[in-house]
């Protein structure tokens, strides 16, 4: 069964963070792992959110992937908002308009290369000879042409993660999210990874937004923001900087 | 589509070939106690079904023969070998006897038929070429086997042959009618009288003639016999139902345990496609799936198995009568196909509580 991606328009922001909170617990032990976020992000742009540990990325991005409920604020991708959302529609978006890359890359060992990828369209109800040879497309593309039956097992990090990448593009999502995708990547690798990304961006105007610890990204992406006690900060004070909470260009 | 519950399966290999040999026992299990049942249920009405009189008159209140001990006037039998219809009227001795082989004793329902043309017509039908000579008995199976020397009530008596029917643990055999008076018949009583009727003549008719004129005996047709002698192998259905219930319990166990903890290893998998958009009820087919093809696995494995081992087993152990047609096999096909829904319940309910979110962190 085909199901139809949500409609979008191409003047809008791809994403905008209003007031977004989430805090977790209550009482003594409540803690604010996001306070009062603002963020938009245009098409085509690749936005660096940086942090310590404990910062409240992780969460800051699970909540604009529609996994994690915000308790206050809303998200909109697209021009949809999407807090709010029934967990259906929530898995519609997921499904069309949004792609992951993650830390380690979450591969399913038991699949080969090009059923990782299939699966993923698979779930856009997507299937058969089209779905394989979309995938095969995509990871040929990609530079996996030559290991489309390999099991991940049999990959090295750096082809693990190109292999996630075009997992993520699989469906055509205006919004890649890429959780620390160089962390576990010598830099060899990390920077091919970060190149595929900003081509992906540059070239096929795609909007990504990376979380990561990672300095070295900074040189790919058009804004860097530094979260900080769950909040956008200026990072040599410390200052809340409500100016880059808004479509402001970040810290570089 | 990306055949996502069968890889996950075939990615262990041996954890498969176990869940697969557990519901395979299960299904063995099933599928050999449920054809025992009906083994014996079949091969207690045998004798019945096969024999070629009608009518027995017997004590009111008698079932089977077996399980009862019948005693009526002996005096009866030549007026009702006159009554309209009615073709032979034969007396016949029977009762549950301890027979011994070698030291060995066991336990058999045996009876004995007067001499005549209708006996003699009886023991054809049953397969044999005459009823047994005085010394002689046609033994039951599991007792002995053709050419041994059996005691019966200090006789020795020659096994010319063997016979397989009979309740459990009380197999049919025959002997003499003489030599069954001698052993533990009563002077002006008989077990039975056993009526042939003439062709086209009524058996309901005669039995009711039968008992209007003797209301102190009672009458049994074939299918009475048949049915009240499988009631015999009834009195067993409550331990068989049991025995049926901790197999498919054990079954159902077995696939729930290999795919729950298969379904708690792959979590982070399972996170990753919620994240990716898989919706629960999808998931939930994946661990059906699976549960699906370990069970009727099972039962592919499992049903000839029961075949093979029932063969190779009665050859050894002749009272292992075992009886299986295709509405049992489908039975527990269905049996197998609620086993695998009932062992996707704790998985799919684990797969329910895994939080998508959990894939962003290392």
């Amino acid at each position: 069964m085909q199901h139809e991606p949500p409609e979008t328009t191409p003047a809008q922001p791809i994403l905008v963070v209003r007031n977004l909170t989430r805090v977790f617990g209550a009482g003594r032990s409540q803690v604010v792992a996001v306070d009062h976020a603002h963020l938009t992000v245009e098409r085509g742009e690749i936005v660096l959110i940086m942090g310590p540990s404990g910062s409240g990325k992780t969460t800051l991005l699970t909540m604009i992937a529609g996994l994690l409920r915000p308790t206050e604020g809303t998200v909109e991708i697209a021009g949809r908002k999407i807090t709010g959302m029934s967990q259906s529609e929530l898995t519609q978006v997921r499904r069309h308009l949004v792609g992951f890359v993650f830390q380690t890359s979450n591969l399913l060992e038991s699949l080969t290369v090009c059923e990782n990828v299939e699966v993923s369209l698979n779930l856009a109800g997507k299937g058969g000879r089209a779905a394989k040879a979309t995938a095969e497309r995509i990871l040929t593309a990609l530079g996996m042409g030559q290991r489309l039956d390999f099991k991940p097992g049999a990959l090295s990090a750096g082809e693990k993660q190109r292999v996630s990448i075009a997992r993520a593009l699989a469906n055509d999502p205006q919004l890649v999210l890429a959780d620390e995708p160089t962390a576990n990547l010598d830099s060899v690798n990390g920077r091919e990874v970060l190149e595929l990304l900003s081509s992906i961006a540059k070239d096929q105007r795609r909007t990504v937004i990376i979380v990561s610890h990672d300095d070295r990204i900074s040189a790919f992406a058009d804004r860097v923001l530094w979260l900080e006690d769950g909040a956008f900060k200026d990072r040599l004070t410390g200052h809340p900087n409500p100016s880059l909470n808004a479509s402001s260009p970040g810290l570089h | 589509m990306v055949p996502i519950a069968r890889r996950n399966l075939l990615a262990e290999k041996l954890r498969l070939a176990i869940a697969i040999g557990g519901v395979a026992f299960a299904v063995f299990l099933i599928v050999t106690i449920q054809s025992l049942y009906y083994g014996f249920r079949s091969g207690a009405g045998d004798f019945a079904r096969q024999f070629p009189a009608s009518l027995w008159v017997v004590q009111p209140g008698i079932g089977d023969l077996a399980r009862s001990s019948s005693e009526i006037p002996a005096s009866l039998q030549p007026e009702i070998a006159q009554m309209p219809g009615v073709a032979a009227a034969v007396r016949a001795e029977g009762r549950l006897q301890r027979i011994s082989v070698d030291g060995h004793e066991d336990l058999s329902f045996v009876i004995g038929f007067e001499d005549g043309p209708a006996t003699m017509q009886a023991f054809r039908s049953l397969g044999y070429a005459q009823p047994p000579a005085r010394g002689e008995i046609i033994a039951h199976d599991s007792i002995a086997h053709r050419g041994q020397k059996v005691s019966l009530n200090g006789r020795q008596l020659s096994v010319i042959d063997t016979y397989a029917g009979g309740i459990p643990m009380a197999g049919y055999s025959f002997m003499n009618y003489e030599d069954a008076r001698d052993a533990f018949g009563l002077p002006g009583y008989v077990n039975y009288i056993v009526v042939y009727p003439l062709p086209g003549s009524s058996p309901q008719e005669i039995a009711a003639s039968i008992q209007a004129a003797h209301p102190d005996v009672s009458t049994l047709t074939n299918e009475q016999l048949v049915d009240f002698t499988g009631r015999a192998v009834d009195s067993f259905l409550p331990i068989i139902s049991v025995l049926l219930a901790i197999a498919f319990l054990v079954g159902a166990a077995i696939v729930s345990l290999i795919i729950y903890t298969a379904t708690v290893e792959k979590s982070r998998d399972y996170a990753v496609l919620k994240a990716l958009g898989a919706s629960n009820v999808r998931l939930y087919l994946v661990v059906l799936s699976q549960s699906f093809i370990v069970s009727v696995a099972g039962f592919v494995v499992g049903t000839p198995l029961s075949f093979l081992v029932a063969s190779v087993v009665h050859r050894t152990v002749p009272e292992f009568l075992t009886d299986t047609d295709w509405t049992s096999v489908a039975v527990v096909l269905a049996a197998v196909i609620s086993m695998s829904l009932i062992a996707a319940y704790l998985p799919a309910s684990r797969i329910a509580r895994i939080d998508p979110a959990t894939v962003f962190r290392a």
